[in-house]
């Protein structure tokens, strides 16, 4: 199959893209419309979500361009096993339900807008775990920003090409999405999350669609599958990376993190009933987890075929292409986890990047070759509205954040701490320049990233946004006392999420910049990473302290 | 979660050294079958749940 051929898409992406934004722009402005002065309404569209807008909220939060492009980037890089990580999604939808209903009613019963006004008010502490809070919810959604806003410059480069079109692209999306956050708050954000998130779904479920029918229709798509290398259909992987016990702690933590982070948090705030937060659990955990199986995952399989990341050589065995000190060469596959272990890294096929960074782009190579090839024009049209899904993807990520981030700033650092007397509509002005500020900030460091090869901190930001979800795993322990046990202290909680941070950090470059990269604990951490997630390793120091604390602070009392 | 994407999955998973058939499952990569079973295995629990416990909880 000629699998070199690419296909203009002429001016459609201009138009679709470009009517696109003009509507999440009216939706903004409709929000600002619909308004009503106060904070509660900026920032939680006054508790009257309903089930619908509820859940697709949720799930476009809860999907990012990393959902996007890096699942099926992941699935082709590393074969049929990270598949399963699609088994994290039914666990959240869970969650929405058994933590989120109890957040929305203490948060409807007391006035809550933020996680730290509830975890504050249950400790009274108005100080430390309050900081504590909202640096957990500042360091999880700064990256998460920054990647969203890069992801639409890259997408805008695959899609326009041209000297100028990533700047281009990210502008526009982080302006676009400052706009409508800015005017219309949490109304806004949410009825565009809305719209991105079918969007988002119709796009999951299409791209698989595409990679089935690219290989001449399901029975010959998996036939084709079955003749990967092993390690494509058998786990750990191809690296290696992905070992039961590791993709069970993933599956569970990355469950967990990312739906007690603040901007998920809020939603739950911001929810009518318990019956629209029981309807969005079960529309998210059904709908979303068939859009991750049967759609993106799907492309990162049959991306495998179309593009191969390994050939058979003369005596059958398959041969990977790997880079090691900028030099590429051949590996079989027997001798692969050697040459990992030693540094290497592996190749994507050359028609979908020269870079071991570049798997990610599987899904924009199968949907902008091959879609158009299959259907022709409509194929063309198809082609351009999953692309500018996966655009969704990204902007429903970075408003919820941005807005989210603007809330913790506000209401728990400005107004909680700096000026306590501080007038509502102060706060809201504030809420709205944090909003500007972070924008700006983030686009900023995306176009430092791309124009300085000295300072990167987008390669820093990238395991960053791991790091992100197993910061705010920490907040778990607390949020269980806070709404189950009610047994913890204030002194063992501020503990516990001190101690879980630590720990978390010490999976980051931090340590190896403390201790030498060759020193031991270095070492052991890599060692602890391989076998369980980071998230799961901060939690249970976190859980030890805080019940060590909690403990001795009753028996002292008593 | 034990079983779908956690330790359970050593029941099935294949060894890379062994024929190709053991890799596949009605035709589809074992562990491909192997996640779907576990889904349709959660989506029911969570169905199930949200029709009796939850809402008897609601209302």
């Amino acid at each position: 199959m000629d699998t070199t051929a690419t296909t203009d898409l002429g001016l459609l992406p201009h138009f679709c893209l470009a009517g696109y934004l003009l509507f999440l722009l009216g939706i903004g402005l409709w929000g600002f419309r619909k308004r009503q002065a106060g904070e509660e309404d900026y920032y939680l569209a006054g508790r009257g979500q309903g089930w619908l807008v509820s859940s697709l909220t949720i799930m476009a939060t809860f999907f990012s361009s990393a959902a996007m492009l890096g699942a099926p980037g992941m699935v082709y890089k590393e074969g049929v096993v990270f598949a399963l990580f699609a088994l994290n999604v039914p666990l959240s939808g869970a969650v929405i339900y058994l933590l989120g209903n109890r957040i929305r009613e203490l948060g409807r019963t007391h006035g809550h807008v933020t996680p730290a006004d509830l975890i504050c008010s249950h400790y009274g502490s108005p100080v430390a775990l309050r900081c504590l809070v909202a640096l957990i919810g500042f360091l999880y959604a700064v990256p998460y920003v920054v990647i969203q806003i890069q992801a639409g410059g890259i997408i805008s480069s695959r899609l326009f090409g041209g000297e100028h079109a990533f700047e281009i692209g990210a502008c526009l999306l982080s302006l676009v999405t400052m706009l409508y956050i800015m005017i219309g708050g949490m109304r806004s954000v949410a009825w565009t999350d809305a719209l991105q998130g079918a969007l988002l779904m119709s796009g999951m479920l299409l791209a698989g669609a595409a990679a089935v029918a690219a290989l001449g229709g399901p029975s010959a798509f998996f036939d084709k599958v079955s003749e990967l290398p092993r390690t494509s259909l058998s786990a750990p992987g191809t690296t290696g990376s992905f070992t039961p016990g590791k993709l069970f702690t993933l599956c569970i933590f990355g469950a967990l993190g990312s739906m007690i982070q603040p901007a998920q948090w809020m939603r739950f705030y911001a929810a009518k009933s318990a019956k629209a937060l029981r309807r969005s659990a079960v529309i998210f955990a059904l709908g979303l987890t068939a859009c991750f199986l049967f759609g993106v995952m799907l492309v990162g399989l049959g991306g495998q075929v179309l593009y191969p990341v390994a050939k058979p050589s003369a005596d059958g065995a398959f041969e990977y292409q790997v880079q090691a000190d900028g030099q590429a060469f051949g590996v079989k596959e027997a001798d692969l986890a050697k040459r990992l272990a030693e540094g290497g890294k592996p190749l994507p096929h050359p028609d979908v990047g020269a870079g071991p960074r570049d798997f990610d782009q599987i899904m924009v190579v199968v949907l902008k070759r091959h879609l158009p090839e299959l259907l022709g024009p409509a194929g063309l049209l198809l082609a351009t509205l999953v692309i500018i899904a996966i655009m969704a993807a990204a902007m429903s990520t970075a408003d919820s954040n941005l807005h989210a981030m603007s809330a913790v700033l506000t209401r728990d650092i400005y107004s909680g701490i700096l000026r306590p007397g501080a007038s509502e509509k102060s706060r809201l002005w504030v809420g709205r320049g944090v909003i500007a500020a972070a924008t700006l900030l983030a686009l900023g460091m995306v176009f430092v990233s791309r124009s300085s090869e000295s300072f990167d901190p987008i390669g820093m930001i990238m395991p960053m946004s791991l790091l992100a979800i197993a910061f705010s795993s920490q907040l778990l322990p607390v949020t269980f006392d806070v709404l189950f046990l009610k047994r913890g202290s204030r002194r063992g909680a501020i503990a516990g999420i001190v101690a879980g941070m630590l720990v978390v950090l010490m999976f980051s470059p931090l340590l190896a910049i403390a201790t030498g990269s060759d020193s031991a604990a270095v070492d052991l951490f890599v060692q602890l990473k391989k076998i369980a997630d980071i998230g799961f390793c901060g939690v249970v120091v976190n859980v030890a302290v805080f019940t060590l604390l909690s403990v001795i602070g009753k028996r002292t009392r008593s | 979660m034990v079983m779908g994407p956690g330790p359970g999955l050593q029941l099935v998973n294949p060894d890379p050294t062994t024929a190709r058939d053991s890799l596949l499952f009605l035709g589809l990569p074992v562990i491909y079958a192997w996640g779907l079973f576990w889904y349709g295995v959660q989506a029911a629990v969570v169905v199930t749940a949200s029709l009796t416990i939850w809402k008897s909880r609601e209302d």
